[in-house]
């Protein structure tokens, strides 16, 4: 097993998405390899760390698992702002999570930090006899917004891992090119390669909007 | 891969005294708060007289409070924590009492229960109304998602197959959004619904009430029957819907102005929280401002649920016999005093081992520690009241400084 060496690079992630699509449970699965059937409902948020291993560095999550009623949407900025990372999750059982985490995407591009890492999540990838969200009308989301996708199981611990790691190597990448940027050498040419699967910066959408601080 | 598929596993459950299962465990592995707990009955039994010395009369607890120092001693004995058997009869007789007349006005159960019957609303009728099954997305579809959530290590609450508990929570949560729909339901309630429904209709409760030599059961309907138009027949269940709308809507707990859309009142109690810790510990809120630890990341569910969803049941039910005397205040007090106990600890962490600390706080927390130094905290009511008025929405992007990746 290659561990993590070198340098250890802290990430602020997000998880956001409407009640009941299995934030806390990606998170519980990912940091400690538990499941709850009856995970109890996140009220305010909640505090998680977790490292993935690179080949040559190692990515510390500092997660928070925001509550996803509606009604707390109010208090997800402060937990949404400053965070490098964030995953958007909904139930690939309830179409109307979908539509939710669309609009959490929306809101992440329009308010969220601008060169913020955003995955999407089909989680109960388990129940697929109970699919209301296809595969691919989600991928085809996510290639049109330049996110990652995957779709997800807490329960069986699918993609689960993958996914933070995923995430992790894009980090690190970005990290990297930010640094060599600030060094004044070229891009690293990784980035490219992982670039067409996620959003690296914002494009603007109406240039006229307003200047980018 | 570890499951929680041990609820299924009779051989080695157990309840806890609350009736929450745990595997077994040696005795030193026994939570803290249980200890207290057995330590606690003890004490209830030997409370149990005194109870029923103040609601000896019809009338109950009004006419012994009818003297101030009474009111006093009142208060003390709320403070020492209401004996388990006599939750169910003293609960909503503590919102009728009142303490400080000139504060919070006392209103209880019976009263809402009464209004609403004059309007012709009856909890039956709520139930038949809200019955069958939700549609899809509608507030009823949030609250059942909710419902095997709530407490599911509860005896009342298991879920495999469903328990008496999970039906009455439905049934009074969509029963409350039928009844106020400007409220409708909020994630948060069903924590304070459950706890209600557990210690009003829970057979642990009643099986308590009858264990006591002074049966306290007696007492609520002596003290019922003091209200014209409250049917005696009502179940229990509807005792527990009306004492969640007293609860929710009574001047002097008034939950329900954390609920609501933008959830203010959640925010405003937490930067009063902020405030009053750092008037009695600067040291230590300093240190955690430095450090970027604010309370609304950790103690917005200690606020939002009064405690009620992480916390022992230990801690839980002496916070709520003072929630429903004294309203906010013993509240504040317990959160402050809960951060106290631990101090020393606190402020030797950075925010990664804050924010941690914090969170496994709930299952380890000192219940006769913090009580003792919440007894000793001096938060003045008007101060309360003053940083209630003072507490002004922040600008949608306030620019307060959040943890970035260092």
């Amino acid at each position: 097993m290659a561990s993590g060496t070198g340098r250890v690079c802290h990430f602020k992630l997000v998880l956001l998405g409407d009640t009941a699509v299995g934030k806390s449970c990606l998170v519980v699965r990912f940091v400690r390899d538990e499941f709850f059937e009856f995970q109890e409902p996140t009220i305010g948020a909640a505090f998680l760390t977790q490292s993935v291993n690179l080949e040559n560095a190692t990515v510390k999550f500092e997660i928070w698992d925001t509550a996803g009623q509606e009604r707390y949407r109010s208090l997800a900025p402060m937990y949404y702002r400053g965070a490098a990372a964030a995953i958007v999750v909904y139930d690939i059982t309830n179409k109307e999570s979908f539509n939710g985490a669309k609009s959490w995407v929306k809101e992440l591009q329009r308010r969220g930090d601008p060169n913020v890492v955003i995955a999407l999540a089909g989680n109960k990838a388990d129940l697929h006899t109970k699919r209301r969200v296809e595969y691919e009308e989600a991928q085809k989301y996510a290639e049109e917004n330049c996110i990652l996708h995957m779709e997800t199981s807490a329960k069986n611990a699918t993609n689960v891992k993958d996914l933070f790691r995923e995430i992790g190597e894009v980090m690190y990448v970005i990290d990297l090119n930010q640094m060599s940027r600030q060094l004044g050498s070229c891009p690293n040419p990784l980035l490219n390669q992982k670039g067409k699967h996620f959003r690296s910066y914002r494009e603007p959408k109406n240039n006229d909007n307003k200047a980018c601080c | 891969m570890v499951d929680n598929n041990n609820k299924n596993n009779d051989n080695n459950k157990v309840f806890d005294p609350w009736g929450f299962f745990r595997l077994e465990m040696a005795w030193y592995e026994i939570p803290t708060s249980e200890k207290t707990l057995e330590r606690q009955e003890a004490l209830d039994r030997k409370r149990d007289r005194k109870w029923a010395a103040m609601t000896h009369h019809a009338g109950g607890l009004e006419v012994f409070c009818a003297k101030a120092s009474r009111k006093k001693k009142l208060k003390e004995r709320v403070r020492k924590g209401v004996p388990r058997a006599w939750r169910r009869a003293i609960w909503p007789a503590l919102l009728e009492v009142s303490v400080k007349p000139e504060r919070s006005q006392a209103r209880g159960a019976a009263s809402y229960r009464a209004e609403a019957a004059r309007e012709g609303i009856t909890y039956a009728a709520l139930c038949k109304k809200t019955a069958g099954d939700p549609p899809r997305d509608s507030v009823r579809d949030v609250i059942e998602r909710d419902l095997c959530r709530t407490y599911p290590k509860h005896r009342l609450f298991e879920t495999k197959t469903e328990s008496t508990g999970v039906a009455s929570l439905r049934r009074v949560l969509r029963a409350y959004a039928e009844f106020d729909p400007q409220t409708e339901y909020c994630q948060g309630m069903n924590y304070v619904a459950a706890l209600l429904i557990i210690h009003v209709c829970g057979e642990d409760s009643i099986d308590a009430a009858r264990r006591s030599v002074n049966d306290p059961t007696r007492s609520i309907t002596r003290m019922r029957s003091r209200e014209h138009l409250l049917t005696l027949d009502g179940s229990a269940e509807e005792d527990a819907f009306w004492l969640f709308v007293a609860a929710l809507k009574a001047p002097r707990t008034r939950l329900r102005d954390l609920y609501g859309p933008g959830m203010p009142g959640s925010r405003e109690a937490l930067s009063v929280f902020d405030a009053l810790l750092a008037d009695s510990h600067p040291a230590l809120h300093a240190h955690m401002r430095r450090e970027n630890c604010f309370p609304d990341m950790f103690a917005t569910h200690w606020i939002v649920t009064v405690f009620s969803a992480q916390f022992p049941f230990a801690l839980v039910a002496r916070v709520w016999d003072q929630f429903f005397l004294e309203g906010w205040k013993p509240v504040y007090r317990v959160a402050v005093a809960i951060l106290a106990a631990y101090e020393k600890d606190l402020r030797a962490k950075d925010f990664e081992s804050l924010m941690t600390f914090l969170r496994d706080l709930p299952d380890r927390v000192d219940v006769d520690r913090v009580f003792s130094l919440a007894s000793k905290l001096n938060i003045k009511t008007h101060t309360i009241d003053k940083l209630e008025r003072q507490f002004k929405l922040p600008p949608d992007d306030d620019d307060r400084h959040h943890p970035a990746p260092r």
